[in-house]
C-alpha cells in the first residue's frame, strides 16, 4: 500500500509529474478565464434577447404609462439621464482636470498628497452614501428634488475618477516636452494649457468618456436626489427620471409590459455604456503607444 | 519637476510682457491649488454631514450599536450588526468566488504571447467592469435568481446542507431573494478589478526572476508558483482588497437580490441584508424625530470607514510591490477599480 | 489624431442633438395645447410622493387630468407611505400621500399648516401563491398572525386546514414576504393583525415599519406583488388591485361578526359608511361593525400645506384635487378601488378650500368640477 503512495508521490515529482500539474494549472488558468466571460455572455446576449424586441419607435417617444395601461415609453428617462449626466460632467471636468493639473504640475508638498489621498477615499464612497449627502444638504435646502441634485451627486463621484485618470495621463506626457518649452521662455501655465493638456488630450477624453459611462450607469445617487418622473422634463430644477432609475423601478414590479421596457432601458444602456468603454479602449491604447 | 528658468535670481529687470504672462502663471496656479483644496473641503463636508447627523446614534447606544441586533423605528431601537453581518458575508461569499478565477486570469493575460488572444480578453474582461450595477440587478432577478433558486440551492441543501456545522450555512428557504445570490452577483462584479490590478501587479515583477527559474528546468506552474507570486503577493493581496471595497459599498445589485429580510440568519440561502441597500430602501422615509435617520448616517458612517481602512492598505500594498521593484507607484494603473 | 477627435466630438454633439430632437417630438399622453377645457389656466408641474397603495390611481388620475390642464403634469412617485410623509415634512414635494394618518409626533414635525384628506378607498388583501390551490382560502385574524408571527410555518397546519375544509394544502413551508419600505399598508395590516390578536400586538406592534419576525422584504407593493409571483408558498399583505393583476390567491378574511368576507368594491364602501371627520391619528376603518364590511379596508390620504407661495402650484393641485374628488371618483372603479361616500367627499372638497397662496383664497379654475 505504501508502496503505492510512494511511487505516486515520486511519479509526481518525476518530470512527467511535474510537466502534468503545469498542465493542470494552464488548464486551470484557461478555465479561470473562461468562467470569467460567461456572466458577460450570459448577460449582454440576455439583454440583448428580450431588449431588441422592447425597442420600438414608441419606446424612444413616449413617456411611462400608467400601471396596466399598454404602450409607453422610457423616452423620459432617456431626456433625464442626459441633462443630469450632462451637467455633471460639465461641472466635473473642469474641478477633475484642474485637480489633476495640480497633482501632477505642481504639487509636490503635503497638499498635493492629502489631495491624492482625499481622492482615494472618495473613490471608494459607496454611491448611496453621496447620494445621501447631497439630498441633505441641497434637496433640503432648495426644497425640491432636481436634475442638478442629481448632478452634483454624481459629480462627487466622477471628480475623483476624472482627477485620478488625469493625473496619471498627465504624467505620462515626457518632460522633455515641458523643458524644452520652459527653455524656449514659455510661462508655466502656457507649458501647461497649450502643450501638456493637448499631448494628454485622448488620454484626458478617454478617462471623461469612462466618467460618462459610470454616470450614465449610476441609480443610487439619483434615487435619492432626482426622485424621478412620469412626464418628460427639461427643467433642471425639478424632479426627473433616468434610464437606470427607471429600470430599477420596473424591474421590481409584476407587470409584464413595464418588465419589456426594463429590459429595453438595460440594452439601450448596455449600448451606450459598452460602446463608451470599447471606445475609450482604443483611444486609450494609442495614446499608450504614443507616449511610450 | 524641471527647474523654472523665469523664478532665477539673477535676472535682469522684468519686463512689461513677462510680468504679464508671470501673473498669468500665478493665477493658474492659484485655480488648480484653490480646485484641489475645494476636493478637500468637499469631502470634509460630506464627512462631517454624515457624522453630524449619525451622532445622536452613537451617543445613545454607543459602541453597542455595532452589536446590537434590534432595528425597530417603532421603539426608536437601532443595532448594526445585521447589517454589518449582511455585508460582510455578502462580500466574503464574492471574494471567495471571485479570487481564484481573478487570479488565474491574471496570470493566463500574463503569460499568453499572442496579442491576439490576450487584447480581446483583456477588453471583454473591462466590459465587465463597465456593465451596470442595475443591469447586473435585472439580469439577476429575471434570470439568475429563478434558475438558481430551482437548481444549485435545493442542492446545496441536499448535499452540504446535511453536514453537521457547516450544514446550517446551507439550510434551503423558498425566499426568492437570499445572500448568496447577491453574493453571486456580487463576485461577478467584482472579478474584473481584481484581474486588472493583480495583471498590472504580477507584469511588474521582473522577468529576468522568471527566467532565472525557466533556466534551471521549471516548469510553467513552478516558475509562477515560485518565480512570480511570491513577489507579487503583497500588490495581489491590495488588488483583493480593492475588490473587497468595491463589494461592501455595491448598492443596487445587491439590494435588488439580496431579499431585505431583517435579523441575522444562519443560512446562505435565507434574506438578508447590508448597509447599502438598507440605506437606499430607508433613506427617503428615515424622519430626523427619533434616530431613524441618524442611525443610517451611522451605518454609513461604519461603512465608509472600513471603505477607507481598505482603500489605504491595498494602496500601500500595491505600492510595496511596485516600489520593490523600483517601479513608480503611481505609474501602477489602478484606474479600473471604479467602485 | 486631431482630425479623429472632432469626429468624435461631432458624433457627442450629433448624439445630443438627437436626443433633444426625439425629446422634442414625445407627446406622452397628449401633444395639444388647447388651453383645456379649465377656463385657460393651463396648470405647471406638481411633485408628489408617498403611498404605492395608491399609485395606480393617481397615476391613472395625473396621466386623464393632463388632458383637461395640458400643462398640469402631477408626478407622482411611490416611495412609500412614510417616504411621503417625510418628504412631505421636508418640504421637498408639493404633496404628500399616505394611507395611514399621521401620527401625533408626525403631525408635530410638520412646519406649517396643512390639511389632510383622503381621496379613495381601497382594500389590503392577503394573497398568496400556492400551486395547486384555486379556491380562495379563508383565514381568519389570529391565523394570520401566527403565520407572520412564523409560528404557523406550513400551509397544512392544522389552523389553516381547519378553515378550510375541502381545500388540499400542500405540505409546503409558508415564506412571508413583507415591505422592505416605511408603508402604509402594513401600518394598515400590522394595524388589523393587532386588533386581532394581542399576541401580535405585544410582539411586533403596529406601524408603518415593523421589525417583521421573519420574511423577505420588498419595496412597495409592486415588489411585494413581484416577489411573491416569483416564490412559491409566498404569503403577503397587498392592495387588492396589485393581487389581481399579479393574479396570485386572494383570502378571504373573517370579519368580527364571524362571517368570512371576500375584497370585493361592495364590501369595502360598506366599511367606508365608518370614515368621518376630523381625520385623527386613531381614524379607522379596519374591522368595521357595519354587515358585509370587508375587515380590512382604509382610505388613502393626502398632506398638503396650507398656504402655498407659487401660485401656479397652488392653483394646479387645488384643480387637481377638486377634480379627483369629483369626476375623478367615477374612474376608480376601473382599478378596483372604492369612491369615497359623499359626504367625506364634500368635507375634503371643503378642506381645500382652505388653501391659499400668499394669503390669497385659491378657487378651483371652473370646469374642472
Amino acid at each position: 500500500m505504501t508502496d503505492v503512495v510512494v511511487q505516486s508521490a515520486a511519479r509526481l515529482r518525476s518530470v512527467s509529474g511535474r510537466k502534468l500539474k503545469s498542465r493542470v494549472f494552464e488548464a486551470f488558468m484557461w478555465l479561470a478565464g473562461v468562467i470569467a466571460l460567461v456572466p458577460l455572455f450570459l448577460i449582454v446576449g440576455y439583454v440583448l434577447f428580450r431588449g431588441i424586441p422592447a425597442l420600438n419607435p414608441d419606446f424612444f417617444t413616449q413617456t411611462a404609462p400608467p400601471p396596466g395601461l399598454p404602450g409607453g415609453g422610457m423616452a423620459q428617462g432617456m431626456m433625464g439621464s442626459a441633462m443630469i449626466v450632462g451637467l455633471a460632467i460639465v461641472i466635473s471636468v473642469p474641478l477633475g482636470i484642474l485637480t489633476a493639473i495640480y497633482l501632477s504640475e505642481y504639487g509636490r508638498g503635503r497638499l498635493a498628497s492629502i489631495t491624492r489621498f482625499v481622492a482615494e477615499i472618495l473613490l471608494s464612497t459607496p454611491s448611496i452614501v453621496a447620494g445621501a449627502f447631497i439630498w441633505a444638504i441641497v434637496v433640503t435646502a432648495t426644497r425640491t428634488f432636481s436634475a442638478a441634485a442629481g448632478s452634483i451627486a454624481l459629480t462627487v463621484l466622477m471628480w475623483p475618477i476624472i482627477t485620478r485618470g488625469a493625473e496619471e495621463t498627465l504624467r505620462l506626457v515626457p518632460d522633455d516636452l515641458r523643458e524644452a518649452a520652459l527653455a524656449l521662455g514659455v510661462p508655466r501655465w502656457k507649458v501647461i494649457v497649450s502643450i501638456v493638456l493637448p499631448t494628454a488630450g485622448p488620454g484626458i477624453f478617454t478617462v471623461v468618456m469612462l466618467s460618462i459611462a459610470r454616470g450614465l450607469g449610476e441609480t443610487a445617487p439619483v434615487l435619492l436626489t432626482a426622485l424621478g418622473n412620469d412626464f418628460m422634463n427639461y427643467n433642471l430644477g425639478q424632479p426627473t427620471d433616468a434610464v437606470p432609475l427607471r429600470i430599477y423601478t420596473y424591474a421590481q414590479s409584476p407587470i409584464i409590459a413595464w418588465h419589456d421596457l426594463a429590459w429595453g432601458g438595460a440594452i439601450v444602456l448596455l449600448a451606450v455604456v459598452l460602446t463608451l468603454s470599447i471606445g475609450a479602449r482604443i483611444l486609450s491604447d494609442r495614446q499608450q503607444r504614443r507616449l511610450r | 519637476m524641471p527647474q523654472d528658468p523665469s523664478t532665477a535670481d539673477d535676472r535682469p529687470a522684468e519686463a512689461p510682457v513677462t510680468r504679464r504672462l508671470r501673473i498669468g502663471d500665478g493665477i493658474f496656479r492659484s485655480t488648480s491649488v484653490v480646485v484641489s483644496a475645494a476636493l478637500i473641503v468637499l469631502l470634509i463636508g460630506m464627512l462631517g454631514v454624515l457624522l453630524a447627523t449619525a451622532l445622536p446614534t452613537f451617543r445613545t447606544f454607543g459602541l453597542k450599536f455595532v452589536i446590537g441586533t434590534q432595528w425597530n423605528p417603532i421603539t426608536d431601537q437601532f443595532g448594526a450588526l445585521p447589517y454589518i453581518y449582511g455585508t460582510l458575508m455578502t462580500s466574503a461569499i464574492a471574494i471567495v468566488l471571485a479570487l481564484p478565477v481573478s487570479l488565474g486570469l491574471a496570470l493566463l493575460l500574463n503569460e499568453v504571447r499572442s496579442s491576439i488572444v490576450r487584447n480581446p480578453l483583456t477588453v471583454l474582461v473591462d466590459l465587465l467592469a463597465a456593465i451596470p450595477s442595475v443591469v447586473y440587478g435585472l439580469w439577476g432577478i429575471f434570470v439568475m435568481a429563478p434558475v438558481l433558486n430551482d437548481t444549485l440551492e435545493p442542492a446545496l441543501g441536499n448535499t452540504l446542507g446535511r453536514i453537521p456545522g457547516i450544514g446550517a450555512l446551507f439550510q434551503p428557504t423558498t425566499s426568492a431573494g437570499n445572500m448568496l445570490n447577491a453574493g453571486i452577483i456580487l463576485a461577478v462584479m467584482v472579478i474584473p478589478i481584481i484581474t486588472a490590478v493583480s495583471r498590472e501587479v504580477i507584469a511588474i515583477v521582473p522577468t529576468d526572476l522568471r527566467e532565472a527559474a525557466l533556466a534551471l528546468g521549471a516548469t510553467r506552474y513552478e516558475t509562477i508558483k515560485m518565480a512570480v507570486l511570491p513577489y507579487a503577493r503583497n500588490g495581489l493581496v491590495g488588488a483583493t482588497m480593492l475588490g473587497l471595497g468595491r463589494a461592501l459599498g455595491e448598492t443596487i445589485a445587491v439590494a435588488m437580490l439580496i431579499g431585505n429580510g431583517l435579523g441575522i440568519s444562519a443560512s446562505l440561502l435565507a434574506p438578508g441584508y447590508t448597509i447599502p441597500a438598507v440605506i437606499a430602501n430607508e433613506f427617503r422615509e428615515a424622519t430626523a424625530i427619533g434616530l431613524h435617520r441618524s442611525s443610517l448616517l451611522a451605518l454609513a458612517v461604519i461603512l465608509v470607514l472600513i471603505a477607507l481602512v481598505l482603500a489605504a492598505a491595498s494602496r500601500m500594498l500595491v505600492r510595496n510591490t511596485a516600489e520593490r521593484f523600483a517601479v513608480k507607484p503611481e505609474e501602477v494603473s489602478t484606474t479600473l477599480e471604479m467602485p | 489624431m486631431k482630425f479623429k477627435k472632432s469626429i468624435a466630438f461631432a458624433a457627442v454633439a450629433g448624439l445630443a442633438v438627437a436626443l433633444v430632437a426625439l425629446a422634442g417630438c414625445s407627446n406622452g399622453s397628449t401633444s395639444t395645447t388647447s388651453g383645456g377645457s379649465s377656463g385657460g389656466f393651463t396648470g405647471t408641474a406638481v411633485v408628489g410622493a408617498g403611498s404605492s397603495f395608491a399609485q395606480p390611481f393617481y397615476a391613472l388620475w395625473a396621466q386623464d387630468f393632463v388632458k383637461v390642464e395640458p400643462d398640469a403634469k402631477v408626478n407622482y412617485q411611490p416611495i412609500g407611505s412614510g417616504g411621503g410623509i417625510q418628504q412631505f415634512t421636508a418640504k421637498t414635494v408639493d404633496f404628500g400621500a399616505t394611507d395611514v394618518p399621521l401620527k401625533a409626533s408626525e403631525a408635530s414635525a410638520i412646519k406649517g399648516d396643512y390639511i389632510e384628506f383622503p381621496t379613495a378607498l381601497g382594500a389590503v388583501v392577503v394573497a398568496y401563491n400556492v400551486p395547486g390551490v384555486t379556491t380562495p382560502l379563508k383565514l381568519d385574524g389570529p391565523t394570520t398572525a401566527k403565520i407572520f408571527l412564523g409560528t404557523i410555518k406550513k400551509w397544512n397546519d392544522p389552523a389553516i386546514v381547519a378553515q378550510n375544509p375541502g381545500v388540499t394544502l400542500p405540505d409546503t413551508a409558508i415564506q412571508i414576504v413583507h415591505r422592505a419600505d416605511a408603508s402604509g399598508t402594513s401600518g394598515i395590516f400590522t394595524g388589523w393583525l393587532a386588533m386581532e390578536s394581542p399576541d401580535w400586538k405585544s410582539k411586533v406592534g403596529a406601524g408603518k415599519s415593523v421589525q417583521w419576525p421573519s420574511g423577505q422584504g420588498a419595496n412597495g407593493n409592486a415588489g411585494v406583488a413581484q416577489a411573491m409571483s416569483q416564490t412559491k408558498g409566498s404569503i403577503g399583505y397587498l392592495e387588492s388591485q396589485y393581487a389581481v393583476t399579479t393574479q396570485l390567491g386572494v383570502a378571504s378574511l373573517k370579519a368580527p361578526d364571524g362571517t368570512y368576507v371576500a375584497a370585493s368594491a361592495d364590501g369595502v364602501a360598506k366599511a367606508g359608511q365608518d370614515l368621518a371627520f376630523p381625520i385623527t391619528e386613531t381614524t379607522t376603518i379596519l374591522d368595521s361593525k357595519v354587515a358585509g364590511a370587508y375587515p380590512m379596508a382604509s382610505a388613502t390620504y393626502i398632506l398638503m400645506y396650507k398656504d402655498i407661495s407659487d401660485q401656479k402650484k397652488a392653483q394646479t393641485l387645488v384643480d387637481f384635487w377638486t377634480w379627483s374628488l369629483t369626476k375623478g371618483q367615477d374612474e376608480l372603479g376601473k382599478l378596483n378601488y372604492v369612491p369615497l361616500p359623499s359626504s367625506v367627499a364634500q368635507g375634503a372638497l371643503s378642506l381645500l378650500g382652505e388653501v391659499t397662496s400668499g394669503g390669497t383664497a385659491v378657487k378651483a379654475s371652473a370646469g374642472v368640477q
